[in-house]
């Protein structure tokens, strides 16, 4: 058996996990998926330290951790030192890309909205980014006249696969009951029109591997996720809630038949791997962390912070890079910079910043506050609220290790802290909400590889070396996960051995059967989209 | 690059745009009064993108973040294309005092 003669494709399903999806297949929703698991193998996958969208997606896609590629974090600071953000690009991306190995390798890639690939990169193939706005995705794509190849499919649609900052707010401030439906049917939408154009573009132009995140799983898992999870509804669910829960059930149905779609691009002889950045589970709670710092007297409000409303916890990705007027720098030894970083900077004089502690405090001021973080307990259960703290030289040791937060934390419910200020350190959220995990998913299914077997634990770092394997190439050497080789059949190891080649460079109800959405659906969709102003 | 004046910044920005803009529907002739989110339709985001390719055309960074914190802050949640360029103008730094 030669591995190298079939095509290759990553289906990412952003923020997937068992707690949803094995529901989801035992109950019928997600039978292409159910069989797929039979058809082939399945593990959790560990994520990065934090589990979060862009430093996971790209160890995906460069077989390296966040200290190597230097992605850590949605943002980074706005010029070196400055206490204002900008999301992250592949301006900061420090390690070859999976697309970009193939191509030097005179292979090709459908690389199809993955973060951290704007500006585009020069690959033998196809890109469009995730988390660039529509009135940026022309040149932001690889190759240039992309956009006007694709407007020649029927029905294309520019806008909705480009990110709405605005739109995308809902994740953190919740839907109204009345805006569910049509939120949950926009993401059904979106995803469906990525995959038009994915298996538009392996029809056009077939290439050795393509890889598409969708992300309607961690969107409306955010929100939603305490309809999803059989776990946190054992009391039942209002009748509200059950219609709403119906329809995202409907969503699920629709992404099994998605996911089929995508799965038929490569044929019998193909193979198939699903993989998620990061899991999900339930967070009832906030913990402002910043706050916390406050107390303890590492942290200083500003005036602005002082006179602001308290807000609900979380706050939008517009809010975090605007984050930098909260605090009175001058009077501020400790701070959270982002919530996704879940990560506490120490302000060291002459070396981050203009004031702070002298250089020869340092361990001794972060092991104090280490001590202090680790003996804080939650007011009601009286539990470590921190379960677990890495020092920047444990969770980030590498090249870019300078750019990691001090420390980073787990938190108790696996949450990611609060940096807006707050009188109470632990808050109850209005309603339980969906968060990142750090145990997300993989499968995988082609020839050679097992059928049927649930697989130990993997790693993140693992999915680049598996990719690689299944299209016959050597391992870079530099890249620090392993081929999951127990996924493989012992006859077909043998006679494809992995090869360690030089460094890359730098619901309770039975559903019915879920038919691809017709015309007529699509155009009732729309239409209440635009009514709503989703889409023009 | 030594500094442009004002009106080589505005036409830079117009170059850009039209170099960006090819899928925007905005037919109107854009003018130093035009608004970048109520009459171009931008998002904030796209007005830090726009700066990104201005910074890579004139080879320096922008402090777009702190400037439209700044006026968030002030509670002006659009600016004119005027604003933009005296940003610019104000912010830019020209190769003469970099060597100084």
């Amino acid at each position: 058996m030669n591995l190298r003669k079939a095509p290759t494709i990553v289906i990412g399903l952003d923020g997937a996990t068992f707690s949803i999806l094995d529901p989801l297949m035992e109950a019928g929703h997600m039978p292409f998926l159910q069989q797929l698991t039979t058809e082939g193998v399945r593990a959790e996958l560990a994520s990065t330290i934090p589990p979060i969208t862009p430093p996971a997606w790209t160890t995906i896609m460069t077989g390296r951790s966040p200290a190597a590629h230097g992605i850590l974090d949605f943002f980074r600071p706005e010029s070196p030192g400055s206490r204002f953000l900008r999301f992250v690009s592949t301006k900061q991306l420090k390690c070859e890309t999976l697309w970009s190995l193939l191509t030097r390798l005179g292979k090709s890639a459908v690389c199809l909205n993955y973060p951290v690939m704007s500006p585009p990169l020069p690959i033998s193939g196809y890109s469009i980014p995730g988390f660039v706005t529509w009135r940026h995705l022309r040149h932001s794509c690889h190759p240039q006249n992309l956009m006007d190849i694709l407007k020649t499919i029927p029905g294309f649609d520019l806008k909705i696969i480009g990110h709405d900052f605005g739109l995308e707010e809902k994740v953190v401030a919740g839907c109204s009951p009345e805006e569910s439906e049509d939120w949950i049917n926009y993401h059904t939408y979106k995803d469906d029109q990525w995959v038009r154009v994915l298996t538009f573009l392996a029809g056009y132009d077939p290439c050795d591997l393509y890889a598409l995140v969708l992300d309607s799983t961690d969107r409306l898992q955010h929100v939603f996720y305490r309809l999803l999870d059989p776990a946190c509804y054992t009391r039942g669910l209002t009748e509200e809630e059950k219609r709403i829960q119906a329809i995202l059930h409907g969503h699920y149905r629709r992404l099994d038949d998605m996911i089929r779609r995508l799965a038929e691009t490569v044929g019998p002889r193909g193979y198939v791997f699903i993989v998620s950045d990061h899991g999900f589970g339930p967070s009832e709670e906030c913990f402002h962390l910043n706050s916390l710092l406050e107390q303890f007297g590492y942290l200083t409000w500003s005036e602005r912070a002082v006179a602001a409303t308290e807000g609900a916890g979380d706050v939008s990705m517009e809010a975090v890079r605007h984050h930098g007027h909260l605090l009175d720098w001058e009077r501020t030894i400790a701070f959270v910079n982002t919530p996704s970083s879940n990560g506490i900077t120490i302000n060291v004089k002459g070396k981050n910043s203009p004031c702070g502690i002298p250089p020869e405090d340092y361990e001794r001021v972060r092991n104090r506050l280490c001590d202090q973080i680790r003996s804080f307990t939650h007011p009601v259960t009286g539990k470590p609220v921190v379960t677990r703290i890495w020092t920047r030289e444990e969770a980030f040791a590498g090249s870019n290790e300078g750019m990691a937060p001090d420390l980073t934390l787990q938190l108790w419910d696996n949450g990611l802290v609060s940096t807006v200020k707050s009188r109470e350190i632990i808050k109850r959220r209005a309603e339980c909400v969906g968060v990142h995990y750090p145990m997300g998913v993989f499968m995988a299914k082609g020839p050679g590889i097992r059928a049927g077997e649930r697989l130990d634990p993997l790693d993140i770092l693992d999915v680049a070396p598996a990719v690689l394997y299944s299209q016959g190439l050597s391992i870079p050497a530099d890249y620090e996960g392993r081929v999951p080789v127990e996924m493989v059949l012992p006859r077909v190891l043998a006679a494809n051995p992995v090869i360690r080649g030089p460094s890359a460079s730098a619901g309770e109800q039975q559903a019915p059967d879920a038919p691809e959405m017709d015309e007529k659906d699509m155009e009732l969709i729309m239409k209440r989209l635009r009514g709503l102003g989703y889409i023009s | 690059m030594n500094k442009p004046d004002k009106t080589v910044i505005f036409n830079d920005i117009l170059d850009t745009l039209e170099k960006v803009g090819e899928d925007w529907e905005f037919s109107d002739e854009i003018t130093p009064e035009t608004y970048l989110l109520g009459d171009l339709g931008m998002e904030s985001i796209d007005v830090v993108v726009l700066g990104e390719f201005l910074e890579e055309y004139y080879g320096q960074s922008f402090p777009f973040t702190e400037y439209f914190t700044e006026l968030a802050q002030q509670e002006i949640t659009d600016i004119r294309v005027a604003d933009l360029v005296d940003f610019i103008d104000a912010n830019f730094i020209s190769q003469s005092e970099v060597m100084k």
